[in-house]
């Protein structure tokens, strides 16, 4: 079996790309095609087929989107890999190992600064390993209960005598978020496209001695404005809502909550401020109060370990549950960029897409 | 042959004591490791650093394809191939 792997243009190959991602992922790609490869802000990704030397069949693929981080405070453009599938086939160390270091070459020819990739799980670092990187750092999903029927079913079963244990639990979540007000703070939902003084904001907050996303409001603005898993008229469409808190009108933090179609919990997909310990700690006791409204059984939240949203989540409520994706990230030798200790605060936003 | 044999016990032999999913049943020569679950991408960096270490033979990231990690006989075919391309390139 011989491999041969190949830059391919998304465009020109986009037939082949979603029949890849088909087959392996299990769902169709054809809806977000338009709004990863061909809307990203920060520009067009680089694409590489593997393709089978017997028989010219594309057997596997990967994607590395653009995208713009802080890295100790300078601006710079850096990749992430997503879309890394192989045929069931095809599934050994050999072919990962040729598609991940075909990842690097727009690192190494100074296209990018850096370029990350996500594993979910411990598989996902066979590669790393044989190439002798290590994980940046690790996220981890955070759960905070907002209803325990769900729970207590499971537990108890739904039985007559259940439901006044299962109201009293219910009242207890409720009183334990109380909204948290902070004095000269203004919390509100945002709606429509995300202006400039997002970008005021995503300057303000401090980047030095750390690796994080920038928040421009294109990037924004596409990330949640145009991502058609939240478009009108999609079946089981999901719901993105962004909450501000403004102090004398200034901006001084977001979150976006995501509603999953039909799951019953909602997501903290995005926490960003300043003064977080205050800001956002009053945005997550209202995106708490979004969730009981609409009845939801659970709120998710995502971060790494050294982010400044542990304690703030852990406060709030939140219980860590299981690791969902680790960082590893590559730079072309002789770099000294990730070679500093740096501080990855990285939650859903930097690992998600 | 007779070094085919031995190679073939010596890789079935190490998989059995790494890897507890090959213990649940008889490892035969032939048996699937990679599809049945046996050995998973992580399975595979430690058998090739115990290909590399018994016999003496370096692994390249090209030929960590499923057609040489298929079964141990897979396994075994390939350690006697590098090992043969070896001693010629030594004579």
């Amino acid at each position: 079996m011989k491999l041969v792997i190949r830059r391919v243009s998304p465009v020109d190959e986009r037939q082949e790309l979603l029949d890849l991602l088909q087959r392996n992922l299990g769902v169709s790609q054809e809806r977000v095609f338009e709004w990863r490869y061909k809307m990203n802000p920060a520009g067009s990704p680089w694409c590489w087929f593997a393709y089978d030397g017997n028989n010219g069949a594309a057997v596997a693929m990967t994607s590395l989107f653009p995208r713009r981080m802080y890295v100790d405070g300078k601006p710079l453009m850096c990749g992430q890999v997503t879309h890394f599938v192989i045929d069931p086939a095809y599934r050994s160390l050999g072919p990962a190992l040729l598609l991940q270091r075909a990842t690097f070459e727009p690192v190494d020819s100074g296209e990018l600064a850096f370029c990350y990739d996500c594993p979910p799980h411990d598989r996902g670092m066979s590669t790393f390993v044989r190439l002798g990187m290590k994980a940046s750092c690790e996220v981890t999903r955070y759960t905070l209960l907002l209803r325990s029927d769900e729970f207590l079913d499971r537990r108890l079963g739904n039985r007559a005598w259940t439901k006044p244990l299962v109201a009293a639990s219910n009242l207890a979540l409720r009183m334990r978020s109380k909204a948290r007000l902070v004095h000269g703070l203004e919390i509100s939902e945002h709606k429509g496209a995300f202006g400039e003084e997002f970008r005021v904001l995503d300057r303000r907050v401090p980047s030095s001695g750390m690796v994080r996303a920038s928040r421009s409001p294109e990037e924004l603005d596409w990330r949640y404005q145009q991502d058609p898993a939240a478009a009108e008229g999609v079946d089981e469409r999901g719901e993105y809502r962004v909450l501000v808190a403004r102090k004398s009108e200034e901006l001084q933090a977001f979150l976006v909550l995501f509603f999953a179609p039909a799951a019953g919990v909602a997501h903290i997909l995005d926490l960003f401020g300043v003064q977080l310990e205050e800001t956002g700690a009053a945005l997550v006791a209202a995106a708490v109060s979004v969730c009981h409204q609409r009845n939801l059984h659970s709120l998710y939240a995502f971060c790494s370990e050294r982010s400044e949203l542990e304690a703030l989540f852990r406060s709030s409520g939140f219980r860590p549950r299981e690791r969902i994706a680790r960082v590893v990230a590559y730079e072309s030798q002789g770099g000294k960029l990730l070679k500093q200790d740096l501080h990855w605060p990285f939650g859903q936003v930097e690992v998600g897409l | 042959m007779d070094n085919q044999r031995t190679t073939n016990a010596r890789i079935r032999e190490f998989i059995v004591k790494k890897f507890p999913a090959a213990r649940k049943n008889v490892l035969t020569d032939d048996q699937s490791l990679l599809g049945s679950g046996i050995i998973d991408s992580l399975g595979v960096l430690d058998l090739v650093t115990f290909l590399e270490r018994s016999f003496k033979i370096k692994v390249s990231d090209e030929e960590l394809t499923p057609d040489n990690f298929a079964s141990v006989q897979c396994l075994a075919s390939f350690v006697t191939a590098k090992t043969g391309q070896a001693r010629v390139s030594v004579e």
